[in-house]
């Protein structure tokens, strides 16, 4: 009988793969993107400062570090089956192993990245979530103007739980921010309808 | 002049002091319901040392207070602002009654009314979060008196008492603060004519 721990792929998808991060490899083009907002945003969740490729280099690093240190953070990069060249990045920022919760993020550099690869990645990260982590719960945040992710989330069961009144400033408005997540229970509800 | 901006009607805040207050700490940690109400990380034992020493090379991004009794002086918890947001105008607020016999009795929520008032004020904060066990329902009434609006749940965030329980999450605007100044300027408006 085939052993779905040992022949289950957890880091490869029908179209991207999830690889680790290369500090010396990838700062530059994290560095380029962060010139956007949104991901600037998402990944410092601070004040939206660019960064240039050397000292993005050595934030990777840092970061690269801590998570490896503390394993309460895991980064990936997300890559076209068969590039080299980085698509995007999904990430747990916080890992929360007592109470088996944890955060996602995903970005992606392009933006119609996210209709022609969301999906795909975000199958990986769920079953890594539920089945690698043993999580109970994941939960995701954003804007109100990321829409095409929001839709995604719900698409998938996410369930929207928190609205946080103007808690995002972007381009000169205050913007809510919502909290999605799902239950292990909801996940798997989900995947037997699947495969009916 | 003597400055009026941190006392309330019950309480005064006072900035945190490592070697005068590390001791009351340490003491607070030994009663498991403060502990265990305080935080989601596992309830632990700690020396005054250590509370000291964690004070003094602490994170001065934070802006911690001890809640001080006006009617004996008396230290009674703590109360501080983190997590700031400085484009988003945001933070998140923390509270602890230590002292048992000072619970249930409006000093909380005349604490979190004064460090409303600096956070707007002073600040110059948009808003201002917390979060906040499901079955704590005295804090949560605590922070409805304050002027928080709830803004969801997080379900089953925790895991204590092999139970999984919900968080909830609560906001403040600036906005929302200052119609409550207004509404408070009005009774007393009223009771003055009414005494008239």
């Amino acid at each position: 009988m085939e052993n779905s721990l040992i022949t289950k792929q957890l880091f490869t998808g029908s179209q991207v793969e999830l690889t680790e991060l290369d500090a010396e490899k990838d700062a530059a083009a994290i560095a380029a993107w962060t010139m956007q907002p949104a991901f600037n945003r998402k990944l410092f969740r601070g004040t939206f400062k660019p960064r240039q490729a050397a000292e993005m280099k050595k934030k990777l690093q840092e970061m690269l570090k801590e998570a490896d240190e503390n394993k309460q953070a895991i980064y990936f990069a997300i890559r076209k089956i068969d590039s080299p060249d980085l698509a995007g990045m999904l990430w747990f920022p916080w890992v929360d192993a007592q109470h088996q919760t944890a955060w996602l993020d995903m970005a992606f550099i392009e933006e119609s990245d996210l209709a022609a690869l969301g999906q795909d990645t975000l199958d990986l990260a769920l079953y890594y979530a539920f089945m690698e982590l043993s999580l109970n719960r994941l939960a995701v945040r954003m804007g109100a103007d990321e829409p095409a992710l929001m839709y995604l989330y719900e698409e998938n069961g996410f369930i929207r739980e928190v609205l946080r009144r103007e808690n995002v400033f972007n381009q000169g408005r205050f913007l809510d921010e919502y909290v999605y997540a799902m239950l292990r229970t909801e996940w798997k509800e989900k995947q037997s309808g699947r495969s009916l | 002049m003597i400055n009026k901006l941190f006392e309330g009607e019950l309480v005064r805040l006072i900035p945190i002091d490592p070697e005068r207050d590390a001791k009351l700490f340490s003491t607070w940690s030994k009663d498991s319901e403060y502990s265990r109400l305080l935080d989601i990380s596992p309830a632990v034992r700690f020396s005054a040392q250590m509370v000291q020493n964690w004070f003094e090379k602490g994170d001065h991004n934070e802006h911690e207070f001890m809640i001080q009794s006006l009617g004996d002086n008396r230290m009674i918890g703590f109360i501080d602002l983190s997590g700031f947001n400085w484009a988003a105008g945001s933070a998140w607020v923390g509270i602890g009654v230590g002292e048992r016999d000072y619970r249930g009795k409006g000093y909380g929520t005349d604490a979190m009314k004064v460090l409303l008032h600096y956070a707007f004020t002073e600040l110059n904060l948009h808003r201002v979060n917390l979060n906040v066990f499901g079955f704590n329902r005295r804090a949560i009434r605590s922070y409805e008196k304050a002027g928080f609006k709830y803004e969801g749940t997080e379900r089953e965030r925790i895991l204590k008492a092999d139970q999984r329980w919900d968080v909830l999450n609560m906001g403040i605007l600036k906005s929302d603060w200052d119609l409550l100044q207004n509404e408070d300027r009005v009774e007393v408006n009223t009771e003055i004519e009414v005494a008239a």
